[in-house]
């Protein structure tokens, strides 16, 4: 072989050059994340789960969840909003006639459809959202036309994406993760995201309900009953405290009582601590960017 | 995009969405080689192993095109997460990998038990069933991934795609049912007749130089 140095060259840099770029850098990046300081505030994020979300999350990984569903909010992209809180000294219709005259601008010659669309209906009730696509610059030209007709309004820069308004206020970002281990990100949705599920169905009962029967509350769930995290018992004298409150069509025969075992309470516990409903410097809530008075 | 190291999704398209591009070169390449090779052969395809390899390597590079598709940012904003991927997945195993492998046994397995199938129209019909198979389960999770992905991840949207790909199984699971058959038969005569070997080895009379006068 005359190359032979050269190939062996080659196939060095090509392993090592994704072992840097897909090992490495990810480590030296994040390998000693800490908790991250949310915006406007001195509290860290994320909080250690209690000891029993974290059996729960076990829990979560032994019955094959992820094979199901996501723990990460994806986010597009980012657009400019416009919100009109004053109207100075003219009418609505007034308004409504100068924007419809800006029509004719080639720099709002994107928005004419959008902004169309937002004028038809609008009677005149403030603040109201005309403007919700397009780029900063875009944005703020449109708000400088406004403001010299008078009008007030707010450019704000929110976050795009069809996952956020489903699921989430703010896309995943990594110290999300920092206690969960393993971390569960999971690479199919068959069910929702639960990135945000502690903050989206807060209520530890319905979460009960929604695993001993999933058709109960979501009539086209797919979910398949988890009901071997359930004891079906003979009631005592009167239904123990933690029993579910099932309606006739899932309860059990009469006499008998649905009790959680440990397993579903600890699996709840881990699903109200799944949330990502912080605004971080990395990932913030929608900010007013500037305000034209 | 997923949350991981901001150079990953610095700009778009991502790193990883990249580098995924540039899987269409060995792609091409492998797609030259298979249509050179394999479809230009003088062999006729009558069912048997050849068909098999066939058909497994067709898959292979549609996977292949398949993952691309994946990995360009427009389309992946609709089809991540969604069955369009287990659809990948499977034609990958399945239509790829388990059939050339079922391909190879077909070929190999009679000439090292030297004793021939015992239901040699079974391979034909497996072939069938596998790549009826192939085409009801890919088609149906791929079309089933882009309705959820449209429908925004309702699970209404995909039930019509995922209950054709049941059908889908059910084929595989003729298919081997029938390659268990052939298989179970061929290795009991196997057994049967070095059984018999050992008997007639025992049974036969001493060469009669061995004899002492």
């Amino acid at each position: 072989m005359k190359n032979g140095f050269a190939v062996f060259f080659a196939v060095v840099v090509v392993l090592g050059g994704s072992w840097l770029g897909f090992v490495v850098a990810p480590a030296l990046q994040l390998g000693k994340a800490k908790q991250a300081t949310i915006l406007n505030s001195t509290d860290t994020w994320p909080q250690q789960r209690t000891g029993e979300a974290t059996l729960g999350l076990q829990i979560y990984r032994a019955n094959g969840c992820a094979a199901c569903h996501t723990e990460q909010i994806r986010q597009d992209g980012v657009a400019a909003e416009v919100t009109l809180t004053g109207l100075g000294n003219s009418k609505p219709d007034d308004l409504k006639a100068f924007v419809h005259s800006l029509f004719v601008l080639p720099e709002l010659a994107k928005l004419t459809n959008d902004l169309a669309t937002t004028l038809k209906d609008w009677k005149g009730d403030l603040p109201t959202t005309i403007l919700t696509t397009g780029d900063k610059a875009v944005a703020d030209a449109f708000a400088d036309r406004l403001k010299a007709a008078g009008a007030k309004s707010e450019t704000r820069v929110v976050a795009t994406g069809a996952d956020l308004p489903r699921w989430g206020v703010r896309r995943s970002v990594a110290a999300d993760y920092l206690y969960d281990f393993p971390v569960q990100l999971g690479g199919l949705r068959v069910g929702p995201d639960l990135a945000n599920v502690g903050a989206r169905l807060p209520d530890a009962n319905w979460q009960l309900l929604h695993l001993y029967a999933p058709k109960l509350s979501v009539t086209n769930s797919a979910m398949p009953s988890f009901k071997f995290l359930f004891d079906v018992r003979k009631m005592g004298s009167a239904p123990a405290s933690d029993a579910l409150n099932l309606p006739p069509a899932f309860a059990p025969a009469a006499g008998y009582e649905v009790v959680p075992k440990l397993e579903a309470k600890e699996l709840v516990a881990y699903l109200l601590s799944l949330r990502a409903d912080a605004p971080l410097y990395e990932a913030p809530f929608s900010p007013v960017t500037s305000a034209k008075p | 995009m997923a949350p991981g190291p901001a150079f990953h999704r610095a700009r778009r398209p991502t790193t990883s969405a990249f580098a995924s591009l540039l899987l269409v070169i060995p792609l091409i390449a492998i797609a030259v080689i298979v249509f050179k090779t394999v479809w230009g052969a003088n062999t006729v395809c009558k069912g048997g192993p050849f068909c098999y390899l066939r058909f497994g390597m067709t898959a292979f590079i549609l996977s292949g095109l398949m993952l691309i598709t994946q990995a360009c940012p427009q389309y992946s904003r609709l089809l991540e997460f969604t069955w369009f991927g287990a659809a990948q997945t499977q034609l990958q195993i399945l239509g790829f990998f388990a059939i050339v492998i079922f391909g190879a046994i077909y070929e190999i397995l009679p000439r090292l038990v030297d004793g021939g199938l015992p239901f040699p129209k079974f391979v034909r019909a497996q072939h069938w069933l596998f790549m009826l198979g192939t085409l009801l389960l890919v088609g149906s999770l791929a079309f089933a991934g882009v309705q959820q992905g449209r429908a925004g991840f309702d699970p209404a949207a995909a039930l019509p795609g995922l209950r054709v790909a049941t059908l889908g199984w059910t084929f595989y699971l003729l298919g081997s049912l029938l390659f268990a058959a052939n298989i179970f038969v061929m290795t009991i005569r196997w057994k049967l007749s070095l059984v018999k070997t050992v008997i007639a080895y025992i049974k036969s009379p001493l060469a009669t130089s061995e004899v002492k006068p």
